[in-house]
């Protein structure tokens, strides 16, 4: 008796906690996701990208790591400093010249010790790309000049953009933010190279690429300079990687493509017509499960679910489609074909097709009879306007308004 | 509870299972260290307190247990994983990266959002400077881009930072654009737009990478990101669907019909459209993910003149979204996936689709249909759904084609 009055007491605030703990679970789901929006996933950090702000590319080692400085938004910048060995590259125009004009010209780099920094966005210091340079290692850093008149609160002037090392047979293994290694998207650049400098040892040929690469994008850096033709190989090799829209629309058969003129490609966008279709659905054909399917040559050009009765539709075919077919599906079954028209262009012709959808063509359908079509009919404005209006008079009979 | 988030804020990067873990190793309070000329009765009421204590812990981590995953902020694909929707930024520019004219970029980049017009009236967000959110020009990362900041537990904005490494003017102002989408409640949406298939402004850095584009593409705020500001603070999924833009923008139009815009309508004082030529229609499209099984399309309208006759149709077209995730590019595993999105590959598994219909009598006077429902069945399964809805005119005048007045023609969640 008192043991149930005990937990009849206890019930009250064992709720509130329990309902609490479901808050926080609550909040908890949401914050997971929240947090996302700031975990700096807003950035291109292609090597194309990244490349494109760069300012110098150095030779050397990593011979000290130093510590992390917090800045005031909680960016962090990891010190480090480098043995400078070999100047391969310095920048005319600063890349960041772009973002405020007054900005510094780049200074010169001379071989030996170097302080620069790294910025870190979420990864910890150990998963900093200088980090994964081995000791001793040599590596090919590309640097961005960070200038203390603009950026007065700079770890230092210098900051890496990119590490790659340098393999026995000279190819470059650019190091991920994470410590990855990876080399796949030069080698379109180095390809390009090897067009162009036919002379250059396949040894020499991938730093060679990477700097005139850059030397490239410098020259973009002075308005009215276009891409040069190893930008070109690259962006030919990422468009490349994906599929376009056109390459879906091709890859794709026509029972599996949609003819919406929001959607098709440029070059059928620029020529498909409309045809203006009325499609009755009588009361027995209004099935929950089944669809009248229209296509033509180039695409399915609509798609009804019976259930929702008569209807007009929007239809749009290319100029060499002189065929609609027509099919049926039930329950999540085959298509079935049940007939055919020509389309009729709405600018030539005020002439609407018609297609009547009863139920006797699902009758048709399953005792497998030769001519399951279903009709189809031209009507000229005036019928069409009397048709809808037929139509409007039995919907509002229905309605009862 | 509150002591409880405290903790949990003071560890933003871990995640929950990590937090409560860390819960059950917190020393209890030294208690038995402090001496008391009361020990016997003390120790009774101490061992209740610590025995009230632990059971309440219990309960509070089965509750968090309960209530784990209840709070999916899915729904919409630009709204996962966002900030709060924030309707008025007020920030100043913080730290000493800043120039003048970055200034005036992040500036010009914040105000596209702010001509983006209320369902009803008004304009939906503001942003001016004068406020108390910081925002930070730095090197934070390897390449360029921006960065919002908000509350793990409550999403509220702490500071948005732009990083200008290879940045040009014009995508300094887009980065800008794009984040504070972010503090206005917005998160990624895929690289083409439901409308126009133009790049969305909230479409994510990586994805921009993968089709060899820069945020130059970002033009400003397309139909999804003007429909899904909307559905930040209305339940509406459409974009101008009250023609507030003064023109019949993101509205697509066929059947020999055309569209005029005027002053007035349903809003008073604000924009309505007449749809012209019997038979004629307009519609637009809007896209969701995680679909409810119903969606509503809904319509304002009267006659443009009194002797007019015949009837306006409003009808709800749906397609069937699948997003399977594609490892082969730089986005996957990014974060970039809520809810299992895929930015790159087509996902309509159907095409276009009728679903239903319905049909109305204009009279001289404005008047509201809450229009058709959709028709689905197990939607709620599906990744997402694209809903488009079209409006038919068949309104005559002495026998020949008429107008029809129409305003507030939208979608949305019912």
């Amino acid at each position: 008796m008192s043991g149930t009055a005990r937990v009849s007491r206890l019930g009250l605030p064992a709720t509130i906690l329990v309902l609490s703990g479901f808050a926080i679970g609550y909040l908890l789901s949401v914050s997971d996701d929240m947090s996302d929006a700031g975990s700096g996933l807003d950035f291109m950090f292609s090597l194309d990208a990244t490349l494109g702000g760069a300012d110098a590319v150095v030779i050397g080692r990593v011979i000290d790591i130093g510590d992390v400085t917090t800045k005031p938004g909680g960016s962090r910048h990891l010190r480090a400093t480098l043995q400078v060995d070999e100047v391969v590259y310095s920048a005319d125009v600063p890349g960041q010249r772009r973002t405020a004009f007054e900005y510094s010209d780049v200074p010169e780099i001379a071989p030996g010790s170097l302080s620069v920094y790294e910025p870190l966005g979420d990864e910890r210091a150990s998963d900093a790309q200088v980090a994964a340079v081995r000791e001793g290692e040599i590596a090919v850093f590309t640097l961005g000049f960070w200038d203390p008149k603009i950026y007065p609160d700079t770890v230092s002037q210098w900051g890496i953009d990119h590490v790659a090392t340098i393999e026995p047979d000279g190819s470059l293994a650019f190091l991920g933010s994470h410590g990855q290694r990876y080399s796949d998207d030069l080698k379109p650049v180095i390809d390009e190279y090897a067009r162009m400098f036919p002379a250059v040892s396949a040894a020499d040929r991938p730093l060679a690429a990477l700097v005139a690469w850059l030397d490239e994008k410098v020259g973009t850096r002075t308005p009215g300079n276009g891409a040069g033709s190893l930008q070109a190989a690259y962006q030919a090799y990422v468009v490349s990687r994906g599929t376009s829209a056109s390459d879906d629309w091709d890859a794709s058969p026509p029972s599996e493509r949609y003819v919406d003129p929001e959607t098709v490609p440029d070059s059928l966008s620029a020529v498909i017509e409309e045809a203006s279709v009325f499609i009755e659905v009588v009361d027995t054909a209004r099935r929950a499960d089944s669809y009248l399917i229209l296509q033509t040559p180039t695409g399915v050009v609509h798609r009804a679910h019976l259930a929702g009765g008569t209807h007009p539709a929007a239809l749009w075919f290319a100029p060499e489609d002189d065929v609609v077919e027509m099919f049926i599906v039930e329950g999540g079954g085959q298509r079935q074909w049940v007939g055919s028209f020509t389309p009729i262009r709405l600018n030539a012709s005020t002439d609407i097709i018609v297609i009547s959808v009863d139920g006797g063509v699902f009758d048709r359908l399953a005792s497998g009879l030769p001519n399951p079509d279903l009709s189809t009919r031209i009507v000229d404005q005036a019928q069409f306007i009397a048709l809808v209006q037929a139509w409007q008079a039995e919907l509002a009979a229905e309605t009862g308004s | 509870m509150f002591l409880v988030l405290a903790r949990l804020t003071k560890y933003p990067g871990d995640k929950r299972c990590n937090s409560v873990g860390a819960r059950k190793t917190v020393k209890q309070p030294p208690i038995h260290t402090v001496p008391s000329p009361h020990e016997g009765r003390t120790s009774l009421g101490v061992r209740k307190v610590l025995i009230a204590a632990v059971g309440g812990l219990i309960a509070v981590v089965i509750g968090a247990g309960l209530g784990f995953g209840v709070g999916s902020a899915y729904g919409y694909p630009w709204r996962e994983g966002s900030c709060d929707g924030l309707a008025s930024l007020g920030y100043y520019f913080a730290g000493p990266n800043w120039t003048a004219e970055r200034q005036g970029w992040f500036t010009d980049g914040a105000n596209d959002w702010d001509s983006i017009r209320k369902p009803t009236s008004g304009y939906l967000v503001s942003s001016a400077t004068g406020g108390t959110i910081e925002i930070y020009v730095e090197d934070y990362g390897p390449g360029g881009g921006g960065k919002v900041n908000c509350d793990d537990l409550l999403g509220n904005l702490h500071h948005i930072k732009i990083d200008p490494t290879d940045l040009t003017a014009s995508q300094f102002r887009a980065v800008s654009l794009h984040e504070v989408g972010h503090a206005h409640g917005l998160d990624h949406t895929g690289p083409y737009d439901s409308f126009d298939q133009f790049v969305p402004t909230m479409t994510a850095g990586c994805a921009l990478t993968e089709l060899g584009l820069t945020y130059d593409a970002m033009l400003g705020p397309q139909q999804d990101d003007e429909g899904s500001l909307t559905a930040v603070f209305f339940t509406d999924y459409d974009a101008n669907d009250s023609f507030e833009r003064g023109s019949a923008l993101y509205w697509g139009t066929g059947g020999g019909g055309s569209v005029t815009i005027y002053n007035g309508g349903v809003d008073g004082g604000a924009k309505y459209a007449q749809l012209n030529g019997y038979g004629g229609y307009m519609y637009q499209s809007i896209r969701l993910t995680d679909p409810p099984n119903t969606s509503r399309a809904r319509i304002n309208y009267k006659k443009t003149y009194s002797i007019s006759t015949g009837t306006v149709l409003l009808t709800l077209y749906s397609r069937q979204l699948d997003y399977s995730v594609d490892t082969s590019t730089d986005c996957a595993g990014a974060g970039q996936y809520h809810n299992d999105w895929n930015f790159i590959v087509d996902p309509t598994v159907t095409g276009w689709t009728y679903e239903t219909g319905v049909s109305v009598t204009p009279t001289t006077s404005w008047q509201y249909v809450p229009g058709t429902t959709s028709a689905w069945t197990g939607a709620s399964g599906w990744d997402g759904v694209d809903l488009r809805v079209y409006v038919y005119n068949y309104m005559l005048l002495e026998g020949g084609p008429t107008s029809v007045s129409l305003d507030r023609m939208r979608a949305y969640q019912s």
